[in-house]
């Protein structure tokens, strides 16, 4: 099937639906700006991070109330406006899909910053609205498929850490990771259903490893979206799995990346001029 | 070949993204400082072990034990990440401090870096008034006495156990 502008438009409501969801699952714990209040912030190794602070605004949010209420609604009102935008076919959606890109980043640097949040997963939200960048089809075929690339290579990546840094050549890896993971958690309460769950892992390296394993594979198997589209149904199944089992096992919550599901899902679509 | 077809599709958006992959493949060959939005995504590649000694934060709201379980996922983060942070802060943004001025300094940057905008001011009490009214607005009742200990734990038995005295907290100043 050929990409058309329509596909462009789905991107556009695909995107919108998984940023209202996150947005409001911040909203109802408390983790925006203006809920958060806070009162000190952590620095990291990031020289994006870094360059951003030079401009104090990390001190400046602290010490004002209306300013993080005036952050808290650009992350929601900019993503709003480019739907809009890329909806109705208005003008001024390559400004706003760049500025879009930029105040989250900016946002995701300082909510990342003063709460449990890490910056890697406001990631989603910096790369997405560069596909809307787009004036034709065939412009938003060639920025879905650098995105593509890019979310490719973290998966891909990711795999690749799990070897450089020893992580796989370890049979108590997962064993290890779950003790750390929860153990505040474990020491709460180690008799309900959760922790006996945790425990029996952590008891059984054999089986926990080999979820390990599991999870390094499907991170491994990005490259072949390297070479080809013709997996990213396979890559597509893979990733939320990934989502599933971060969130259900870890505990952690990476839907923030959901939207990047949309690149594995439109990149079936081919130009005009049969480039694949 | 995509790159061949990109290239002659848009001259500059191909520079743009050839640039950014040779950043990204640099940033995680290179290990340490990253430079968002490229990141090295090494979560738990390091080598963990069971017998890792783990160090626990309990928290007592007018004297009762605040019990995990019983809070959701984002609540759990919540309580547990600002202790640890706020432990660190102080040492952790100098050392950040010191390492980013050095390496911006290469590009002219590190003499615009002020230690004062890379450092907290916040104060103890103001800390723990932050914490305990975070407390009370996920509990649903006033904090009149609160206490926070760290103590390390190491797994034994299918379990884990203490290995040491709870040591309390001493930026946490309820009584």
């Amino acid at each position: 099937m050929l990409l058309t502008n329509k596909h462009k438009k789905q991107f556009a409501w695909f995107y919108l639906l998984c940023f209202i969801v996150n947005y409001g699952w911040y909203f109802l714990n408390n983790l925006l700006l203006c809920q958060v209040n806070p009162v000190f912030f952590i620095n990291k190794l990031d020289v994006t991070r870094n360059i951003v602070m030079l401009t104090s605004l990390q001190h400046l949010l602290i010490d004002s109330y209306w300013l993080r209420l005036v952050f808290d609604m650009l992350f929601l009102l900019l993503p709003l406006l480019l739907w809009f935008l890329v909806i109705k076919e208005r003008k001024g959606f390559k400004t706003v899909a760049v500025v879009t890109s930029l105040i989250c980043l900016v946002y995701g640097i300082y909510v990342s910053a003063f709460t449990h949040l890490s910056l890697e997963l406001f990631v989603a939200w910096m790369l997405i609205p560069l596909v809307f960048y787009a004036a034709s089809a065939k412009g938003f075929y060639y920025l879905l498929h650098c995105i593509r690339i890019i979310f490719i290579l973290i998966f891909f990546t990711a795999g690749l850490w799990k070897i450089r840094a020893g992580g796989i050549f370890n049979m108590e890896q997962m064993s290890g990771i779950l003790v750390e993971q929860h153990s505040e958690y474990l020491v709460s309460n180690s008799t309900n259903w959760f922790s006996q769950f945790v425990y029996f892992l952590v008891g059984h390296p054999a089986i926990s490893y080999s979820l390990y394993l599991v999870g390094l594979i499907a991170e491994l198997i990005f490259i072949l979206g390297l070479f080809t589209r013709r997996f990213d149904t396979v890559l597509l199944v893979a990733f939320l799995f990934f989502l599933i089992a971060d969130l259900f096992l870890m505990q952690i919550n990476y839907f923030n990346w959901l939207v990047f599901a949309g690149l594995l899902y439109f990149s079936k679509y081919k130009l005009k001029e049969d480039v694949v | 070949m995509f790159l061949k077809e990109l290239l002659h599709y848009n001259k500059k958006l191909f520079l743009c993204f050839v640039i950014f992959l040779a950043f990204f493949v640099f940033l995680n060959f290179k290990w340490g400082v990253v430079a968002s939005p490229v990141h090295q995504f090494g979560m738990y590649s390091g080598r963990y072990t069971v017998k890792d000694t783990q160090e626990v934060y309990r928290i007592y709201v007018n004297e009762q034990l605040i019990d995990f379980t019983n809070l959701s996922l984002a609540q759990r983060d919540q309580l547990q990440f600002p202790l640890f942070y706020f432990e660190r802060q102080k040492q952790n943004n100098l050392a950040v401090f010191t390492t980013m001025k050095r390496v911006l300094s290469k590009v002219l940057i590190g003499k615009l870096m002020k230690e004062e905008d890379y450092t907290n001011q916040v104060s103890s009490i103001a800390f723990t008034n932050w914490y305990s009214n975070k407390l009370q607005q996920m509990l649903g009742y006033p904090v009149t006495k609160l206490e926070v200990t760290a103590q390390k734990y190491i797994y034994q038995n299918n379990t884990l156990q203490p290995t040491a005295e709870p040591r309390k907290l001493p930026f946490i100043v309820i009584n």
